[in-house]
C-alpha cells in the first residue's frame, strides 16, 4: 500500500514538473516568434502608437517577460487560460471547450477502431505466421502506415465522395444544421485511425508471436485447449502490455494529428482552431490548446500505469510486496 | 508397479524419426528410428544427456513438438491404437484433453503469469466432467490437495510468482492430472528445483501417480530419480535408444558401453577424492560409428 502510493505520489509529481516544462519552454518559444499580436487583433489596419500602447496595458504585453510568465503560470494553475486576442477577448478556455467535443467526437472513434482492430489483425497475421494471410496483413499494414493521414482523407474524399457521392466532403452536419451527423464522420473517423490501426497491428503481431514462443503455451497446448483459445486466453493476455504503452501513445498522436484532419475535412474542432490560431498569431489560443492536449496526454500516460497493474498481476506485487507462499 | 505385459501397449512407439530446424536452412535429426513402448500403469524412465533426444521424444508422444512447418516427424506413434502421426490438430487436443498430461521442467516460467493458479488448474478439467461452478472449483481444489498443496483454497487464488518453486511445480502436477491422464510425461520435473525440495514434489509425484493408476514417462538425466521411481528404463545417446531393459537390469547389469560410462560418472558423497569421471573421446567415437551403422 505505502509502495503503491509512492510509486504514484512520484508519477504525479513527475508529471507536474512535466506540465511547467512544457507551458515554459511553450510560453519563451512563442514570444520569440516573429509576428505583431497587437497588429494580429485589430486586423490589417494602419495602428497609432496610443493605440497600440492602449491595447498592449488593457492584455498586460507592457509588462516585462518574466511577469508576464509568472502571471501566466499562476493563472494556468487556476484553470484560467487567458483570454483569446482574435475573438472580442472571449476565455480561451471556452473557446477550446466549445471545440473539444467535436475533435472528441471523431477521435475517440478512431482510438477505439485503431486498438481493437490492431490488436485482431496482429493477432490473426501473429496466428497464421508466415502464411499467406500474415503475408497480406502485414503488407497492407506497412503500406498504410507509411501513408501521411492527410493524403489519405482526400484519397478517400474523391472515391467516396466525389466519385461515388456516398459520404460528404465537408463539414460536420448539412449547412445550417446544429450537432453531429454520422456521416460526416465516417471519412475523418477512418483516416484518423488508419494509422495508427496499421501500426498497433504490427505490434500486436510481434507482441503475440513473442508471447506464442513462452514456455506456458505449451503449457496451454498440453491441456488440450484448442489453438484458438491458446491464442486468446493465454497468448495475447500476455502480449498486451508492450500494446498498452503503444495505446497510450496512440491517443497522443490521434490528438495531434486531428490538426491536419481536420483542416481535410473542415472539421470544426481543436486541430482546425489551433491552425487558424497559429496563423492569426493568437498565442494564448495556441498555448491553450497545447497545455489541454499536454494535461491529456498527463492522463492518459497515469491511466497507462494503473492498466499496466491490472495487465500484469507481477507489477501489481511489486508496488504492493505480499509475502511469497512456500511449502 | 509391474505392469501385466500380454495387454495393447497404452503408448507404441516405432520408427520415430524428428527432424528439427536449427537455424534458417540448417537442421538437425533430434530423434533417430526410437522404438518405445509403454504399458497401461507401467512407468517408464528415459535417462541420457542434455541433446540425447530424451525431451523431444516426449514431446513428440505430447505432440508438443513446435508447431513450424520445418518440423518433420516419421515413424509411428499410437496411443491407445489410434496412430498419431500425420493426425490432424483436433485430434492430438483431445488426445492431450484426456490421455495425456505433461509435466514440465521450470515451474515459473511453464505457468502463466497473468492467470491465476486456480483457472490455469480448471482448464485441464475436461469440460463438462465436473459440472460447472462451485463443483469445478472444488474438484479445482481437490487435484491442488492432491498434488500436495495445502489450503488449496488460497493457493487457487495466487498467481504464479506469489508461489515458491517447489509450490509451482505441485500446480503443473495438479493441471497434469486434473484431467486424469492414461499417461503422464513428467520432462525433468525436478532439475529446476533446490535439492531440497526435489524429494518432496518426486514423493508426491509418486503418490499421485500411483493413486490415479496412470501411466508415467519419467524423462531425467538424473540416475538416481529414475531408479527409485520406475519399472523399464530406455537409455539414450545421439537421439537413439543404446539400450532398454528392466530398471534393475540396466543399473546393475548394464550392456551398452553408454550405460556402463554414465552410471561410473554418477557422483556421491562418499566419492571424496575421486576424480569426476567423464565419457571419453573414444567411446563418443564409438557410438557415432554405432550410429552411422544403425542409419
Amino acid at each position: 500500500m505505502k509502495a503503491g502510493l509512492l510509486h504514484y505520489g512520484r508519477l504525479l509529481l513527475s508529471s507536474f514538473i512535466l506540465f511547467i516544462v512544457v507551458i515554459t519552454v511553450l510560453f519563451f518559444l512563442l514570444e520569440l516568434a516573429p509576428g505583431d499580436p497587437v497588429q494580429a487583433l485589430v486586423g490589417d489596419v494602419p495602428l497609432t502608437e496610443e493605440f497600440r500602447e492602449r491595447i498592449m496595458a488593457a492584455y498586460g504585453l507592457d509588462k516585462p517577460l518574466w511577469e508576464r510568465y509568472l502571471i501566466y503560470l499562476g493563472n494556468v494553475l487556476r484553470g484560467d487560460l487567458g483570454y483569446s486576442f482574435a475573438t472580442n477577448a472571449e476565455p480561451v478556455l471556452d473557446i477550446i471547450l466549445s471545440r473539444a467535443g467535436n475533435t472528441l467526437a471523431i477521435a475517440m472513434p478512431s482510438f477505439i477502431l485503431s486498438t481493437l482492430g490492431g490488436i485482431v489483425l496482429g493477432s490473426i497475421a501473429a496466428r497464421t505466421r508466415k502464411r499467406w494471410l500474415d503475408g497480406g496483413i502485414s503488407g497492407i499494414a506497412v503500406g498504410l502506415f507509411s501513408i501521411p493521414n492527410f493524403w489519405f482523407g482526400m484519397l478517400l474524399i474523391m472515391v467516396f465522395s466525389i466519385t461515388l457521392g456516398w459520404l460528404p466532403t465537408h463539414g460536420k452536419s448539412p449547412y445550417g444544421q446544429p450537432g453531429i451527423y454520422w456521416e460526416y464522420m465516417v471519412l475523418p473517423i477512418i483516416t484518423m485511425a488508419t494509422t495508427e490501426l496499421a501500426y498497433k497491428a504490427r505490434i500486436a503481431r510481434s507482441a503475440v508471436i513473442e508471447s506464442l514462443g513462452q514456455d506456458y503455451i505449451d503449457t496451454a497446448r498440453s491441456k488440450g485447449l484448442s489453438s484458438r483459445r491458446v491464442l486468446w486466453r493465454h497468448a495475447l493476455p500476455n502480449g498486451l502490455l508492450p500494446l498498452v504503452t503503444v495505446s497510450g501513445y496512440s491517443l497522443g498522436f490521434i490528438l495531434a494529428g486531428s490538426v491536419l484532419v481536420e483542416r481535410v475535412f473542415g472539421w470544426p474542432g481543436m486541430g482546425l482552431l489551433f491552425v487558424d490560431a497559429i496563423e492569426r498569431k493568437n498565442n494564448m489560443v495556441v498555448l491553450g490548446i497545447t497545455i489541454m492536449l499536454t494535461i491529456t496526454i498527463i492522463i492518459v500516460n497515469i491511466i497507462t500505469d494503473v492498466i499496466y497493474g491490472i495487465v500484469d498481476p507481477r507489477l501489481r506485487a511489486r508496488l504492493a510486496p505480499k509475502q511469497e507462499v512456500t511449502t | 508397479m509391474n505392469a501385466p505385459q500380454d495387454e495393447a501397449p497404452l503408448v507404441s512407439v516405432e520408427g520415430l524419426q524428428v527432424v528439427l530446424p536449427t537455424g534458417e536452412r540448417s537442421e538437425v535429426e533430434a530423434v533417430r528410428r526410437v522404438d518405445l513402448v509403454i504399458r497401461d500403469g507401467e512407468r517408464v524412465g528415459v535417462v541420457g544427456e542434455s541433446g540425447s533426444g530424451k525431451s523431444v521424444t516426449g514431446r513428440s508422444i505430447a505432440g508438443l513438438l513446435p508447431t513450424s512447418p520445418r518440423v518433420r516427424v516419421n515413424g509411428s506413434i499410437r496411443i491407445s491404437g489410434q496412430e498419431m502421426v500425420g493426425a490432424p490438430p483436433a485430434a492430438w487436443d483431445e488426445i492431450r484433453r484426456s490421455r495425456v498430461g505433461m509435466i514440465f521442467q521450470d515451474p515459473l516460467t511453464f505457468l502463466n503469469p497473468t492467470m491465476r493458479v486456480g483457472r490455469q488448474v480448471a482448464e485441464s478439467i475436461p469440460p463438462g466432467r465436473e459440472g460447472d461452478g462451485s463443483a469445478r472449483t472444488r474438484a479445482v481444489h481437490r487435484f491442488l490437495e492432491q498434488a500436495g498443496l495445502e489450503r488449496p483454497e488460497q493457493v487457487a487464488a495466487r498467481f504464479p510468482h506469489e508461489l515458491s518453486g517447489g509450490m509451482r511445480q505441485r500446480v503443473l502436477i495438479a493441471i497434469a492430472i486434473a484431467k486424469l491422464p492414461a499417461l503422464i510425461i513428467a520432462d525433468e520435473p525436478t532439475t529446476a528445483l533446490d535439492v531440497t525440495v526435489q524429494q518432496r514434489v518426486l514423493k508426491t509425484l509418486d503418490t499421485t501417480v500411483a493413486d490415479l493408476g496412470t501411466s508415467l514417462m519419467l524423462i531425467s538425466h538424473d540416475l538416481a530419480v529414475v531408479a527409485n521411481m520406475t519399472d523399464r528404463i530406455y537409455v539414450m545417446y545421439g537421439g537413439r535408444v543404446v539400450e532398454e531393459g528392466a530398471t534393475e537390469q540396466v543399473l546393475h547389469e548394464p550392456r551398452h558401453a553408454y550405460t556402463q560410462a554414465l552410471l561410473r560418472s554418477v557422483r556421491s558423497l562418499t566419492d571424496d577424492g575421486v576424480e569426476l569421471y567423464s565419457i571419453s573421446p573414444e567411446l563418443r567415437r564409438q557410438l557415432a560409428e554405432e550410429a552411422v551403422d544403425a542409419s
